[in-house]
């Protein structure tokens, strides 16, 4: 079934490919392939006699390669979140490729974006370290290209030599990573590394390392993040869905099946965790609250989201070390449900955005207002999207934030108060920032006054767009609803990681799983009081309603220029941080009696790459330009110091 | 027999002493500066004027404006049902105080977005500031609920207020008490942190993002907002003294006792400038937490 999946996906790719110059046949190869791969990928964990390890035949000619695939219930839920994701960004891209004059003529668009599910799925799968870099590497790169669509735009490029520049050193981490364990188990098949493992565990601060080298890129965690906001904004939006709902999911499960191969992780791997967690989770969100370019906004907002999820990881990894199952479990329960929660409304916002950026020909959110009319739609798509990334209590968001404070309380008993008492605060605290920046964003973009021309015509965009954001929508409010749907799913994989039993994992999370349904039960009876609410209200109204002017103190000639922008909405919030955050401030304020043009701009740029790396980057360039100037000299000097270097290696070798 | 007292004194609680309360804090106002002021059930009965007019809507705003009221309204009530006032909850589970907190702010996240929807900038400065402190007092709130959750064992509100076997240190109530006591000012909009009162709508938080409702809708939002403030009494209550909370009568008596107690915070100071407001509650934080250290020690 797995196989079938990703070779229908595959060979949509070639087909795609080949027939890119006629857009109609290409775009029906898309669609056929993706749906039906899709589909019958997602559906390959739950039917038939399901093989533990499917190894395909025929040779590799590769040392110790071999083309296994598995699909134990850590890779089922990572495969599952990866291709619903694909599938409906996938249909959204179809029509959103056609609607944009620049994307419609591009001939790649639909065969890298094949090729991307495929890696995903292969990636997730692999169950040999040369299958998983081979997938990983062609998941970088048609990713890649697919940041750079657009290249004739210099900050598209820019971004996409920064993702490249990052997928490698990230791949050449694991490289590395993964010859040690080779080394140490002389094989490279993951089952047999973890039988190894069991005999005691050699050089765990490499192999940590480079662990947080190579996943901690991909997933994005601070201060490994400098590529996110940069990539994230110049890929086509259903691409950024993808890339932010599942290729930078990727780094998290590479954490997690390494943890799975190593059963046992020392206590520095928690401290690491949970320290990382709280820079991603509260210096995320405080960039995403200065930010004006939506998709920088929610780009940051996935650093943020990683961060929540390596709490959970965190506290997960303080189970192991300290063998304590229950812990353990529901660290990993919450972090893995954190991980579908978070693939399912963040990609919501990335469509929703897109369609946003079509109707108003802009990123940025203070170009928009008053959208909840104009598109009523997408709006209400975004909204559930906005609410359940906020972690509000009738939507999924609540459910997973929940475990994870849970499983605090729990380490909290369990006497690691340190920890546990930082992961706690540190969650409540980007619990409240996030809400602040949630309501910025979707205030000044759907609600008040449409600000520009632009938004005061904007319409909703056809169906193919509106039901895939439709079915995420719907997938947010049914967890939120029926959390147990997704828990027993979880489950499954935190046993996986956590290397428990069934029996035990039964036993610690029941109860858990039984709160987590009166959760839903009480949002369910906040939406249905809400509504006799307003039955009640309608009753009491009926004939006395009527229509105004909104109350500006007696002032009547209220207008869109003079609403509260998403500026000045964060500036109270922000003062206290304002000395570290770096905004740069271009104020140029009305003078004079009768003052003439005042305008007033801020920007934030990220306080790591354009702050520190590039400064740093630059400097140390002009430091070395001597070596280029001797470089550029003459052809003869170069294969003169090549031949010498040759020598001097050859030499070292006799 | 109960049962009988049970369910009035019950519904006593939530619909007769979250409006007494704001009665009182007025009367205790008016008495302090030698006025007479409005008998104490005036918000009782403004409530009850209020569900019985009309009501005009801008025509800026749409059906998020609207949703606003109902929904606060009912993540309130539903909060109601997990808070135990002087026996058991209705609701109680393992984990329901992170609900609780989450249901208030499910309640402000629509406020919020409702004072948007006029696109008026009067309610997007009140918003900014209700995200902006809130955004403080929360991590301040729960770290008072993990500090009581160490020794009962469970993130439930019912066995974190309660008086079975505590042996809660002294000094760790006093710190967990004058945090939550700051928390329940500012999350209520009471003097120093904001005040309700005042003629000019810059000057205010919760007052100014609710301009624009009326009737019924107004209604909703006044009855929600005493609700919370009474619930987060009686934690306070429940926190200083559980053993005297357990009594309807007695629990009656403490809660006005603290409706007279926050009007004499009002009447003996002012409001704090809008910078200062931060400070006040970052000390909240710290003293949550220097209680949840002194709660482990």
């Amino acid at each position: 079934m797995l196989i079938t999946a990703i070779l229908i996906l595959l060979f949509g790719c070639l087909l795609s490919a080949f027939a890119a110059r006629r857009p109609r046949i290409a775009s029906g190869v898309f669609l056929t392939s993706l749906i039906s791969g899709c589909l019958i990928g997602i559906l390959s964990p739950f039917i038939g006699t399901r093989p533990e390890i499917v190894e395909l035949g025929g040779g590799w000619n590769i040392p110790s390669a071999r083309l296994i695939l598995s699909l134990d219930g850590l890779s089922a839920f990572f495969l599952v979140a990866t291709l619903i994701i694909c599938l409906l960004s996938g249909i959204y891209g179809e029509t959103y490729t056609r609607q944009s004059e620049r994307l419609a003529q591009s001939v790649s668009i639909r065969p890298l974006f094949l090729l991307l599910t495929a890696s995903l799925a292969v990636v997730v799968c692999a169950q040999n370290a040369v299958l998983f870099l081979f997938a990983w590497e062609a998941m970088a790169l048609s990713s890649f290209f697919l940041v750079i669509i657009e290249d004739e735009k210099k900050e598209n490029r820019f971004a996409g030599l920064l993702y490249f520049v990052c997928m490698h050193i990230s791949a050449l981490a694991l490289f590395f990573l993964f010859s040690v364990l080779g080394k140490i188990a002389g094989t490279l098949d993951f089952g047999a590394i973890r039988a190894a493992m069991a005999l005691g565990d050699k050089y765990p601060i490499l192999i940590f390392s480079l662990a947080a080298i190579g996943f901690g890129l991909k997933a994005g965690t601070a201060p490994l993040h400098i590529w996110l906001q940069e990539a994230h904004p110049s890929a086509p939006s259903h691409v950024s869905a993808v890339m932010s709902g599942v290729v930078i999911k990727m780094g998290i499960y590479g954490f997690l099946r390494l943890i799975w191969i190593l059963r046992l992780v020392p206590s520095f791997w928690a401290i690491f965790f949970i320290g990382t967690g709280l820079l991603s989770g509260i210096g995320g969100v405080l960039l995403a609250l200065l930010q004006h370019d939506l998709k920088r906004l929610l780009a940051y907002h996935s650093v943020e989201n990683i961060g929540i999820i390596c709490l959970g990881m965190g506290l997960g990894c303080l189970g192991i070390s300290r063998h304590n199952a229950a812990l353990a479990l529901l660290g990993f329960s919450g972090a893995l449900f954190h991980v579908f929660n978070h693939s399912l409304f963040k990609s919501l916002l990335f469509l929703g955005s897109g369609a946003f950026y079509q109707a108003l020909g802009t990123r940025n959110i203070e170009a928009g207002g008053g959208l909840l009319k104009k598109m009523p739609w997408t709006s209400a798509t975004s909204l559930i999207a906005a609410a359940a990334i906020s972690g509000m209590p009738p939507l999924n968001g609540f459910i997973s934030e929940w475990l994870i404070y849970m499983a605090g309380l729990k380490a909290l008993a369990m006497g690691e108060t340190r920890l546990a008492a930082v992961s706690i605060a540190g969650l409540a605290l980007i619990g409240g920032l996030a809400l602040a920046c949630f309501t910025k964003a979707y205030g000044a973009l759907c609600l008040g006054l449409p600000r520009t021309k632009k938004a005061q015509e904007a319409r909703d965009p056809g169906p193919g767009m509106i039901i895939p954001m439709f079915f995420l929508a719907a997938f947010c409010a049914l967890i939120g609803l029926w959390p147990s749907s997704l828990l027993s799913f979880v489950k499954t994989a935190a046993m996986i990681v956590s290397g428990e039993p069934l029996g035990r994992a039964n036993l610690a999370l029941s109860g858990f799983i039984s709160n987590a349904e009166i959760l839903g039960l009480i949002g369910a009876a906040v939406l249905s009081l809400a509504a006799a609410f307003s039955f009640l209200r309608s009753r009491l109204i009926s004939g006395f309603s009527q229509k105004g002017a909104t109350w500006a103190c007696g002032f009547t000639a209220l207008g869109p220029r003079m609403q509260y922008t998403a500026s000045s909405y964060v500036q109270v919030l922000m003062r206290p941080f304002s000395s570290f955050m770096g905004t740069q401030e271009y104020a140029h304020l009305p003078r004079g009696y009768w003052p003439t043009e005042s305008s007033f701009k801020t920007n934030t740029p990220d306080p790591l790459l354009d702050g520190f790396l590039i400064p740093a980057v630059d400097a140390g360039g002009r430091s070395l330009s001597w070596i280029k100037r001797k470089r550029r000299a003459r052809l003869q000097y170069s294969l003169f110091w090549a031949s010498l270097f040759l020598l001097a290696l050859l030499a070292w070798k006799l | 027999m109960e049962t009988l007292i049970f369910i009035p004194a019950v519904l006593f609680f939530l619909l007769i002493m979250p409006p007494l309360m704001l009665g009182l804090i007025a009367k205790t106002k008016a008495f302090v500066s030698g006025r007479r002021g409005p008998p104490v059930f005036q918000p009782l009965h403004d409530i009850l004027k209020l569900l019985g007019k009309g009501a005009v809507y801008s025509e800026t705003s749409g059906w998020i404006f609207r949703l606003g009221p109902v929904i606060s309204l009912s993540a309130v009530l539903m909060a109601a049902s997990l808070v135990p006032l002087f026996g058991a909850p209705l609701i109680s589970f393992n984990g329901d105080a992170i609900l609780f907190i989450y249901l208030l702010a499910l309640g402000r996240f629509v406020t919020i977005l409702a004072a948007l929807d006029t696109g008026s900038s009067f309610e997007g400065m009140g918003a900014s500031r209700e995200a902006a402190f809130s955004s403080y007092a929360e991590p301040a709130l729960i770290l008072i609920f993990a500090s009581l959750a160490i020794h009962s064992g469970s993130l439930s509100l019912n066995r974190m207020f309660s008086s079975g076997q505590r042996v809660f240190p002294a000094a760790s109530v006093l710190l967990a008490g004058s945090g939550l006591l700051i928390v329940l000012l500012a999350e209520n909009s009471r003097i120093p942190i904001d005040d309700p009162n005042t003629h000019l709508e810059l000057t205010m938080i919760h007052e100014v993002m609710v301009l624009d409702h009326s009737g019924p809708d107004f209604a909703f939002i006044l009855y929600g907002a005493q609700l919370k403030l009474m619930l987060m009494g009686v934690l306070w209550i429940r926190l200083l003294s559980p053993s005297w909370a357990a009594n309807p009568f007695f629990l009656t008596l403490s809660l006005c006792g603290l409706a007279i107690f926050i009007g004499a915070i009002e009447s003996s100071m002012a409001r704090l400038r809008l910078i200062r407001v931060p400070q006040l509650l970052i000390a909240a934080v710290c003293l949550a937490a220097f209680g949840l250290i002194l709660a482990v020690r």
